[in-house]
């Protein structure tokens, strides 16, 4: 009893201290995001859930490192950007489009990985997309392969001369590396070609993305709290920014 | 003494201080860890939203509209990403953010942060600029109303710092400056430029390789040394070498400015070194003909500066077209290249022009299904004629025969050749199409497949190609485009067609309309932003798409059409979003951009006559208009003129609707003063009405809008009117009725159908309008009178290949006629029971231009011996009094055309009268006068000086065969 008058004023302001803590805790409730804006391309925009549903679809899991987690999310949207970019573009060309039946031959194709209906709603939900958001993602993706195959394939030319010095100065020196056999050339020449064609598509790509990248109008929003930086000049930032925010209220219930 | 504490033994505060260090850190990670993943599924307990600034382009209720997360619902990230869409989608917000907090252990509190969109509301210009405002705009890399971004601000810095370089000002600096609103969210810009000195040419030379000499071009360059540069004058001088050494064989030089601009910024001035490299030269022999330097520069040879086959055969068909514009229709041109294709040693053109013909005139053979004169009213060749010299070439016969084929087609001949020949008769030439019209091709049968959710009946009811009827290809195409229209409104707006055509037999066409309905869509939301002032009921009112119904582009472009109708916006702009759960169900959101609520009219003019009879003088008007009211999309407008003889204000308050109809509607209260008579001290000064009036007007109208041209217009007028005279104007008394104020309340209506092209400047078109009025004393007025005015004009151009020559022709028509019982002995003895100021009058500029002002109809006469009374009006001259009259009939003829640039002249023919009824003409005769006049066109309309000669005039003084006039505006 005496210990605990002569420590009553500590215990006292421990206990204070642990009820702040928890009151700390309750208080510490943070907002989190649920969506963004994360990026405005032209007059459409790329949200922060299409970034989590693109993630999801491929069955990437989000690693536990924050900075691993804003990394992969930059890459995806660079990805969606892209998708956006190469969207707009399509809408220029009318025969580049999607027709019903063959979003329809491609949902049937997607949901066979599944065991039934079921299967594939779970799907959905465990991405946490509706259908109808599951299908425009799918239309996106067509839409991008159709474009590439249209805008850039039928121009790739592969020369003998690049599937000689392909074979000669990377298949061969990788397969000795590794011991494995060397197949002859007309053997593998039109694996060869494929691989070059991809390859050169590829860079056609990137070069034409670069290109329209450059041109377009294209804001990243996700990297930074929402603020007016674009759409202000910069000497009024601080001033804007140190203005309280509006609540606005909302129309009386009917 | 002091125990030692163990040193296990903290104390309780430094472990109170570590456990809450310790719950913080535990907490930073619960944090963290509360991811998305844990938000979702929840039900939402309660949903905020928050602005950076006041909102006032959208309101709650629209708002909440857009935002898909309710109360009570579980929080969906789909739903999430909608709202944020959609939002967007309104151009008010340029970031968007929704963050959740976790409430317990299944709710989650929502919050929507919106960060507003700054727009630009003005940009402004200032400094010393040099250079014309308007050029400095299309530099702009953003407009009014359009979002502000700082890329933006500094691409408009870098484009005019190249307008100024272009222009010769190297040394040219742009400062922009901001004003932001943060209330509405605006930015205003000025740009503050100093131009500086202008840049000069510090050299200029020339380095030539091939064989032509310095002194051959440095005359053709404009850029001198010592003088001003431009980009203007270097591509000019570019250009000028160019065609000069095109002229001269040298058909593929290089001619560039060697090192580009040097420019010296401490001296503000450039270098220039013109290089040319002529390379081969190529001869050139015309034989046949003489060509003006001129006439080869436009030819493509030496205008597109290449050689080769087609530029060869374009210039062989120039010439062609221009030798048969001439005359010579049976020119033969051949031009050869003697050497390499791309740079032959020597070109020779053969002219032989053969004989010159006039084209007497265009017949067809073989036409039996099409009128002769409906295929000449469709050639684009025409023989000469009094207004033009005609224009047969090579090219207009081309046009002739595909124009015969296409009006063949549409009559169902899909086989139709046409050749051309050439017959002589009287020396001149007769142009002859030899048609063959085929067999004419008639549809069969029509089917209709594919279509589930619109009958085949009202399919087939949008067609105008039939079972039996003549087969058109441009029929077939446009049946297409209403069965799609007919989709498109019932919200299958991807629905698409494609007809199939077989022949069964030779002239017969069966069509197979294959339909491909799609998804129909429908309005799920209707969503107003921009309206800050206007209110939201009455934006809405003019939206005739609703939740529910099915999507209709019709119905969204007439919706558009309405709010533009009510003049209170600048812009209208209709955007839809489609719903998270259904692409086919969509919000509509149409934004607004609110024009300015104060309109000022203002200006000065000045009248003078040069008769020395009082004119206007010095008058000003000043208006003001306030627009949308309270946001009502109504206005109210007030306006005062002043002059020396008439004075007005007028205070009107207009409204778009009433009683909830489409029926624009005016209130308004005037008071006019107008005194063109007064006593002076050499007499008394007027001309025309011989009346002064004080009118106190109160009307109201009310407008029935039957199509975009036609409208229908009711009113009633109060008015009072007093009418005086100066004592000295030697008029005999009983002139004026001992009531000389009246009180006239009229109803009223009116239709205007308003088709001219141009109302200042018409060139085609026609206006017509109608006025009934009638006066009657069971709504307070003290006369009693119908009146009837109409009116028609119409424009034309005259001839096809001189389209600028207009003919114009008017008529007018009016006619009075009073009843009941008048209230005064007196006034039997008068001719007129109509009071002065309600009659017609006539005469001058606008109306009988071989009359003086107001000058036609009867005269004031003498009641005993029946003369004209003259009555002096200043400076010694008499004139009679004119007393207007209850018939008006005006006729007039005029033919515009231009004479020079803004110069245009006009021959005119007026004919016509006022007469005392439409019975009871007496001595008045129809007054005849012809005339010419010349025009020049002004930013207010064209200013016309037209003299008339009247070879009949009534032979008092005041009446001359010769009537000169000055006026702004055509008189119709």
């Amino acid at each position: 009893m005496e210990l605990l008058s002569q420590h009553r004023s500590s215990i006292l302001s421990g206990l204070l201290a642990l009820v702040l803590a928890c009151g700390t805790v309750s208080g510490a409730r943070t907002q989190d995001p649920v969506d963004r804006v994360a990026a405005v391309v032209e007059d459409s925009i790329v949200t922060y859930s299409e970034i989590l549903w693109l993630i999801r679809y491929r069955g990437f899991r989000l690693p536990d490192d924050p900075a691993e987690v804003a990394s992969l999310c930059q890459e995806v949207l660079s990805q969606l950007i892209n998708q956006k970019l190469i969207t707009r573009e399509t809408l220029r060309t009318p025969f580049i489009n999607v027709t019903d039946n063959e979003l329809e031959n491609y949902l049937t194709l997607y949901k066979q990985r599944f065991p039934g209906e079921e299967g594939y709603r779970a799907k959905l939900a465990e991405i946490g997309i509706g259908e109808e958001d599951f299908l425009s993602m799918i239309r996106r993706q067509i839409i991008v392969n159709k474009f590439i195959e249209l805008r850039f394939e039928p121009f790739i030319i592969v020369l003998p001369a690049e599937i000689d010095a392909y074979y000669k100065d990377e298949l061969i020196p990788e397969l000795q590396l590794n011991n494995q056999p060397v197949p002859e050339l007309p053997i593998v020449e039109e694996t060869i070609r494929q691989i070059l064609s991809v390859r050169k598509t590829t860079q056609e790509l990137e070069r034409w993305v670069r290109a329209t990248r450059d041109t377009a109008r294209v804001q990243l929003l996700l990297d930074r709290e929402p603020s007016r930086a674009p759409n202000l000049p910069a000497e009024f930032l601080e001033e804007s920014n140190s203005r309280p925010a509006v609540p606005i209220q909302p129309t009386a219930p009917q | 003494m002091i125990k030692p504490q163990p040193l296990t033994r903290f104390p309780l505060s430094l472990l109170a201080g570590l456990i809450q260090v310790l719950t913080m850190a535990l907490v930073g990670t619960a944090a963290s860890a509360q991811t998305l993943d844990q938000l979702e599924g929840r039900i939402i307990r309660d949903v905020r939203i928050s602005c950076d600034g006041p909102l006032n382009q959208i309101s709650p209720e629209d708002l909440e509209t857009l935002i898909l997360l309710n109360e009570g619902e579980v929080l969906d990230l789909s739903q999430a990403h909608h709202s944020i869409a959609r939002l967007f989608a309104t151009e008010i917000f340029h970031d968007i953010q929704i963050r959740g907090e976790a409430i317990g252990t299944d709710q989650v509190d929502v919050t929507v942060d919106l960060i507003r969109r700054f727009k630009v509301a003005g940009i402004s210009f200032s400094g010393q600029t040099e250079i014309n405002t308007n050029l400095l705009r299309r530099e702009l890399a953003f407009r009014e109303g359009e979002p502000f971004s700082n890329r933006g601000a500094q691409e408009t810095v870098r484009r005019l710092g190249e307008l100024y370089k272009r222009q010769g000002y190297f040394s040219s600096q742009t400062e922009p400056g901001y004003e932001v609103d943060f209330a509405n969210a605006t930015i205003q810009i000025n740009y503050n430029v100093n131009a500086g000195p202008r840049t000069t040419v510090r050299e200029l030379d020339f380095d030539i390789s091939g064989s032509i000499r310095p002194e051959s071009v440095e005359s053709l360059v404009k850029l001198k040394k010592g003088e001003f540069y431009s980009e203007a004058l270097r591509d000019q001088d570019l250009e000028s070498l160019r065609e000069h050494l095109a002229l001269i064989g040298y058909f593929r030089p290089e001619i560039y400015l060697r090192n580009g601009i040097r420019y010296d910024a401490t001296s503000n001035s450039v270098a220039l070194t013109f290089r040319i490299v002529t390379h081969e030269r190529t001869n050139l022999e015309i034989r046949g003909i003489q060509l003006q330097r001129k006439d080869l520069a436009r030819l493509p040879l030496f205008s597109e500066r290449t050689i080769g086959d087609l530029p060869l055969e374009e210039t062989a068909n120039r010439i062609t077209t221009d030798l048969q514009s001439q005359g010579y229709l049976l020119a033969d041109v051949k031009i050869s290249a003697l050497g390499e294709k791309r740079s032959p040693e020597s070109i020779t053109i053969e002219v032989d022009q053969g004989k010159k013909y006039e084209l007497r005139g265009i017949r067809f053979e073989g036409n039996q299904s099409a009128a002769t004169r409906n295929l000449l009213s469709i050639m684009a060749t025409q023989k000469p004629g009094a207004f033009g010299k005609g224009n047969l070439s090579g090219e207009t016969m081309a046009s002739d025969m595909e124009r015969i084929r296409f009006y063949y087609e549409q009559l169902g001949f899909l086989e139709t050749e046409v050749t051309p020949r050439y017959d002589t008769e009287d020396g001149k030439l007769v142009l002859v199409y030899v048609i063959n019209e085929g067999v004419r091709s008639r549809v069969r049968h029509i089917t209709v497949i594919g279509n589930q959710e619109v009958s085949t009946e009202t399919i087939l009811a949008e067609m105008s190609l039939e079972p039996g009827g003549p087969f058109s290809p441009y029929a077939l195409a446009q049946n297409r485009v209403n069965i799609l229209s007919l989709y498109s409104n019932l919200g299958y707006i991807e629905a698409d067609l494609d007809p199939e055509l077989t022949t069964p037999e030779p002239g017969q066409v069966d069509i197979s309309y294959r339909i491909e309905e799609g998804k129909r869509y429908f309005v799920s939301d209707v969503v107003v932003v921009g309206n800050v002032k206007t209110r939201r009921g009455v934006i809405f009112r003019e939206i005739l798409s609703e939740p529910g119904t099915p999507y209709s582009v019709d119905r969204n472009l007439r919706s558009e059409t309405n709010l533009y109708d009510l003049s209170i916006f600048r812009k209208v702009n209709l955007s839809d979003v489609p719903d998270h759960e259904s692409s086919q169900n969509r919000t509509l959101i149409f934004s607004v951009d609110e024009a300015r609520k104060y309109t000022l009219l203002y200006g000065l003019g000045y009248s003078y006559n040069f008769e020395g009879i009082k004119a206007e003088g010095l008058r000003g008007t000043f208006g003001m208009t306030v627009n949308n009211l309270r946001g009502s999309s109504n206005s109210l407008a007030f306006s005062l003129r002043a002059g020396a003889t008439r004075q007005r204000g007028n205070l009107s308050y207009r409204m778009a609707r009433l009683l909830g109809r489409k029926s624009p509607t005016i209130f308004s209260l005037t008071v006019d003063n107008d005194e063109r008579i007064e006593s002076a001290e050499d007499g008394v000064n007027f001309r025309g009405r011989p009346y002064n009036s004080f009118r106190a007007i109160a009307s109201a109208q009310t407008e029935r809008v039957l199509s975009r041209r036609e409208s229908l217009f009711f009113r009633y007028n109060f008015e009072r009117v007093l009418l005086n005279l100066p004592e000295d104007l030697d008029v005999p008394p009983e002139f004026y009725r001992e009531e000389d104020n009246l009180l006239l309340s009229s109803l009223s209506m009116s239709y205007l159908n308003e088709s001219r092209d141009q109302p200042a400047d018409p060139r085609s078109g026609f206006f017509v309008s109608g006025d009934l009025k009638l006066a009657s004393k069971f709504i307070g007025s003290q006369e009693q009178f119908i009146r009837f005015f109409a009116q028609g004009h119409y424009y034309h151009p005259v001839s096809r290949l001189w389209r600028e020559l207009i003919l114009a022709v008017s008529l007018r028509l009016g006619v009075i006629r009073p009843y009941g019982s008048p209230k005064q002995e007196s006034r039997d003895e008068r001719e007129n029971e109509v009071a002065i100021s309600e009659r017609f009058f006539a005469g001058g500029p606008t109306t009988l231009r071989g009359l003086p002002l107001d000058l036609a109809g009867p005269l004031l006469r003498d009641p005993e011996t029946g003369e004209v009374i003259l009555v002096e009006r200043g400076k010694g001259k008499l004139t009679p009094v004119p007393l207007g009259g209850n018939a008006l009939t005006i006729a007039n003829a005029e033919l515009r055309f231009p004479i020079y640039r803004f110069i245009g002249g006009n021959l005119f023919y007026d004919v016509g009268n006022v007469f005392p009824s439409l019975v009871k003409t007496g001595p008045v005769k129809l007054s005849h006068a012809f005339g010419f006049g010349l025009s020049i066109n002004t930013p207010i309309g064209p200013a016309r000086i037209d003299a008339a000669y009247n070879p009949n005039p009534p032979g008092y003084e005041g009446y001359s065969r010769w009537n000169f006039f000055l006026n702004i505006g055509h008189p119709f």
